[in-house]
């Protein structure tokens, strides 16, 4: 759980992605990112954004993990790492001077940032270190495990309308029972894979109508 | 119901197999002294979505629909003890997740089953119980019209290499291959492996069916030196209650009904020690399943051919000269590391061809849905130490016999074979086999047998030990058949109930 001075400085973190969100949106590359929040104090939410940005990474007209960030994102990613310390993110953020002196991995340049995780991965620069490299392992596997299942689920778009108790409500226009989270308002997870989600009605009809044309039984 | 009624059974855990065993037993069953209809409760710890009239295979019930829409199996909801395996607790059980691969026991399996246990199954005692489930379930071949790209590059290169390939049969009802299934997502519709035949059977039969009540444990009193089950006592809102019944018939499956037993104190005194009522050293013993592992390989064309892909495919058998490993099944198919159907986002970007991250991770995101493919290798009925259920529902085994790893490896080397003479050959594949394998499809863990020294039930569903106590479901079966354990646990349910109303609930039985 985050001290009230983490959580101030959440908000000074949301407000930063705010004023920056333009400048993100256009394509300015993560290295910028991890200048301007070079000399601030570095908390977990700036790690896993970081990370997040790595993992799937954004270009102009290629929209990544960081064109979801105004969406809340990296919240969602952090709601799924409560086993994830403090101290090992911040050992995981510090540890880049290893291969980058002087520097954190969150002030990292985007391909820099790439660079550090392949070392991390090999564990090679770590070798003297055989507790550290297991533990920095560990922070990656973690957030690389939850930073993909939440991206590749279709955030933001991954929930559907639904009642007090969780049970999807159809909308009025809606006799079929079609719930199909996915638009084309933004880019998410399943369309970065072009996976198109649950049936639409018009595509069951199509399918039912090939199914019926087939005789089931040998 | 509570307290004031003493029904003629009790059916504890409405899944596929309590649903058949109940719904028959009202249907054909009476009381054998009054000739009357019986008086049935099915109590499950789970809900029940059906509203309005009875509901139908293929097209479900929409408050049904309505709330496992969108949902993995596994993401349905917190189970209130511990499982280890992927059940799903509701009104009908959770066959409606599958793929719908439909094995019915064979010949093979019967011979191992009384080879393991010394049950006296045997096929043509099971023919009717096989007519019926081949009937409620709709069981069919594999639709030749669906296959694709992928399942034909395995047919024709394993026929090339001098295969018997067969279309794997399947058990669907109105299904439309939409390819929204193999990974876990329940089907809306009820389309796969559906119970439902059986829940309207039991509603018009007078069954009463009591869901989201959590038995906790079997009433399990001394008659002089006799135990006797005499109902069950649950947890239903928060209250207790109990449910008295002449006969209490378990049905809570492979994990369920080993935990139920425990919690009874019905068991292994090693395990339950003070609480021991009743002493059997087989309840959560001979833990069974098929065992299994994956050749996962990336092609560069579209497997699916631009469709979702869909749950047809090819198999093929390999068996052991020895007899003694087992024998194998081989296919291409939807495993989570092999698929033919379209791959979840959020699976494939761990598939084991992933790049960790990045640009290539994106890439291989954008392009590789509907090229990974793969062969999965099931063994099945080997020679090996069985596992445990322990009284958590935990499954514990070995993962390492080297003499069943030794037998994946031939079956990995022959989809190897496969792969190699396939036309595009894929452009990756791993060669490289874990030295672990899981055990899936789990069955065995009070399974029926000759006598108590074995087995937990007689090979008519009696309970050795405690009079007036049955189990009907994957519990009893001795060993892992092929595939999917639904449709097998399915038969043996079928039988079950032939062989309980037979000796209990005919006129003039005792």
């Amino acid at each position: 759980m985050e001290d009230p001075k983490g959580r101030d400085h959440e908000l000074s973190r949301r407000a930063f992605l705010t004023t920056t969100g333009k400048a993100v949106i256009t394509g300015l590359a993560g290295a910028a990112v991890g200048e301007a929040v070079r000399g601030a104090e570095v908390t977990r939410r700036d790690i896993v954004a970081a990370l997040g940005d790595t993992l799937v990474p954004s270009a102009p007209g290629d929209p990544g993990y960081r064109d979801l960030e105004s969406y809340g994102i990296t919240d969602e990613v952090l709601q799924g790492l409560s086993g994830l310390s403090d101290e090992m993110l911040q050992g995981f953020n510090a540890a880049a001077e290893a291969v980058f002196p002087g520097r954190t991995f969150v002030a990292l340049a985007g391909g820099e940032r790439a660079r550090y995780l392949k070392a991390v991965i090999e564990g090679a620069v770590f070798k003297s270190n055989p507790q550290q490299a297991q533990q920095l392992q560990q922070v990656y596997t973690m957030v690389r495990t939850r930073v993909f299942t939440v991206y590749y689920s279709n955030f933001p778009e991954n929930k559907i309308p639904a009642d007090a108790s969780g049970v999807p409500v159809p909308t009025s226009k809606d006799p079929h029972q079609i719930f199909n989270p996915n638009t084309s308002r933004l880019v998410t997870g399943w369309d970065v894979a072009g996976y198109k989600g649950p049936v639409r009605w018009e595509e069951e009809e199509a399918l039912r109508a090939r199914m019926k044309k087939i005789h089931w039984h040998e | 119901m509570e307290g004031s009624v003493t029904y003629d059974a009790v059916v504890v855990g409405a899944g596929s197999a309590g649903c058949i065993v109940a719904a028959r037993i009202a249907e054909r069953g009476v009381n054998p002294r009054t000739g009357d209809r019986l008086r049935i409760a099915l109590i499950e710890g789970g809900p029940y979505y059906f509203k309005g009239g009875p509901p139908r295979p293929g097209y479900g019930d929409p408050e049904r629909r309505r709330r496992i829409t969108n949902i993995r199996f596994l993401e349905f909801k917190p189970q209130p003890w511990p499982y280890d395996g992927l059940q799903n607790k509701m009104v009908g059980g959770c066959g409606l997740h599958w793929g719908g691969n439909a094995y019915l026991p064979f010949d093979e399996d019967f011979d191992h089953w009384r080879q393991v246990s010394g049950v006296d199954w045997s096929p043509e005692k099971f023919a009717e119980a096989k007519a019926e489930i081949t009937q409620m379930y709709h069981i069919h071949s594999s639709i030749l019209e669906n296959m694709n790209r992928g399942n034909l590059l395995f047919h024709d290169a394993a026929s090339s290499l001098g295969y018997k390939v067969t279309p794997v049969p399947m058990s669907r009802y109105n299904c439309i291959n939409c390819g929204y299934c193999g990974s876990g997502h329940f089907c809306k519709y009820d389309a796969k492996g559906t119970t439902l035949p059986y829940i309207d059977l039991a509603e018009r039969n007078g069954v009463e069916i009591i869901p989201d009540a959590e038995v906790e444990k079997i009433l399990i009193e001394k008659r002089g030196t006799t135990p006797v089950a005499e109902g069950v006592r649950y947890v239903r809102s928060g209250q207790a209650g109990e449910l008295r019944a002449d006969k209490v018939i378990v049905t809570c499956g492979t994990s369920g009904t080993p935990v139920l037993l425990l919690r009874s104190g019905y068991g292994p005194r090693e395990v339950l020690g003070d609480r021991t009522i009743v002493e059997n050293p087989n309840v959560g013993k001979h833990l069974d399943g098929d065992i299994g592992r994956s050749v996962v390989c990336l092609f560069d064309v579209d497997l699916k051919d631009g469709s979702r892909g869909g749950v047809e495919r090819w198999q093929l058998s390999l068996t052991d000269s020895q007899g003694r490993h087992g024998w194998m099944n081989v296919q291409m198919n939807d495993s989570p590391n092999c698929s033919v159907d379209e791959m979840y986002p959020h699976l494939l970007a761990f598939h084991p061809m992933a790049p960790e991250f990045g640009w290539e991770h994106k890439e291989f995101m954008r392009t590789a849905g509907k090229r990974v493919g793969g062969i999965s290798v099931t063994l099945r009925a080997p020679d090996w130490e069985r596992g445990v259920v322990d009284p958590n529902g935990k499954h514990l085994y070995r993962r390492d016999d080297p003499a069943i790893l030794k037998r994946l490896d031939e079956g990995a080397e022959v989809a190897l074979a496969i792969i190699d003479r396939m036309n595009p050959r894929p452009v990756r594949v791993n060669r490289k086999f874990p030295n672990r394998y899981t055990v899936s499809h789990n069955v065995g863990t009070c399974r029926a047998g000759e006598n108590r020294k074995t087995s937990v039930v007689n090979s008519d569903f009696e309970c050795h030990d405690v009079e007036n106590l049955f189990l009907a479901s994957g519990e009893v079966v001795p060993s892992g058949s092929l595939g999917h354990s639904h449709i097998p646990i399915c038969t043996v349910a079928a039988y079950a109930w032939r062989r309980i109303v037979a000796n209990h609930f005919s006129r003039g039985t005792p």
